[in-house]
């Protein structure tokens, strides 16, 4: 079966009706096509790739649509699809496998000098002075595991718990991933601000 | 006095800025919690007392805070293409 269900321990598979089907995915699944679309371009930098991606994981949803139960997280649902698409189809193609050690990034969380002086010159005046340019470029230039925990926590708002769920990684790791992606966006930040003689 | 207060005031503030947290790890954590709205009360007690005694813990959150609020707001959103959506709906018409 496809491990696109967020709640394997609560799955139970229903029957809808081809109607049903429909109207579930229009209710539910189609209003959700803006962040899914800004997701998957984040992911892929292409808009091309980005439709595929989208088109690819609606059809998924459909496919498995008796597997989601209504009224619950439609959207947590099909981002967990995509995130899957995107590792199995996508970054296969691309041949870029992850290359983020993840023990690496849990000793480093729990060091007593984690933090150091990263970002002490990196004022919230400049921050607020940059344009939105400047800011995907830095997100951008993060490592697609970490620009993904940020993308889903800041920019699409999701809860710890709904992320791990997306991303299948406990809780505990949602937040270790989070605040290493959060150090190394602002030391990118910190090194355009410093190239660019900001204040 | 006014002048010595200031100068005080001044070496003091420049003597927090550079001093590190002596808690960081566990401080630093707690500042994430909150700023993505997972703290539980008794997180957000110590998040409260903390900002107000410790400089850098004060300065990290303003600029988490800040660049939370960039990455919300200044990220350009793509436009969904025109033809996505028929074209989705399209072959799962086909594929039924």
């Amino acid at each position: 079966m496809l491990s696109c269900g967020l709640y394997t321990s609560d799955m139970s598979i229903r029957n809808y009706s081809i109607k049903q089907k429909e109207e579930v995915f229009e209710r539910e699944f189609l209003p959700h096509i803006n962040s899914m679309y800004n997701f998957a371009f984040r992911l892929t930098f292409e808009e091309d790739d980005a439709k595929d991606l989208v088109q690819d994981t609606y059809l998924k949803a459909f496919r498995f649509i008796d597997s989601f139960e209504q009224g619950t997280n439609a959207k947590a649902w099909l981002f967990r699809i995509l995130k899957n698409s995107f590792i199995n189809d996508f970054r296969k193609k691309s041949k870029q496998p992850s290359k983020v050690d993840y023990n690496e990034v849990e000793s480093y969380y729990n060091s007593e000098d984690v933090d150091e002086t990263i970002t002490t010159d990196l004022r919230v005046e400049t921050v607020q002075h940059m344009i939105g340019d400047e800011i995907t470029n830095a997100l951008n230039a993060l490592d697609v595991d970490f620009r993904t925990v940020i993308i889903l926590c800041d920019l699409e708002g999701f809860t710890y718990e709904e992320m791990a769920k997306i991303l299948d990684i406990p809780i505990g790791t949602v937040r270790s991933r989070l605040h290493r992606a959060r150090n190394l966006l602002k030391d990118k930040l910190r090194r355009y601000a410093n190239k660019m003689g900001y204040k | 006095m006014g002048r010595l207060s200031g100068a005080w005031l001044k070496s003091k503030l420049k003597f927090l800025k550079n001093m590190d947290c002596p808690d960081q790890a566990r401080c630093f954590e707690i500042l994430q919690l909150v700023l993505d709205e997972e703290a539980d009360e008794a997180q957000r007690e110590r998040f409260e007392l903390q900002i107000k005694n410790c400089m850098p813990c004060y300065k990290r959150y303003n600029l988490d805070v800040a660049i939370k609020d960039v990455l919300k707001n200044k990220i350009e959103v793509k436009s969904v293409p025109e033809d996505l959506v028929d074209s989705i709906k399209f072959k799962i018409k086909n594929a039924t």
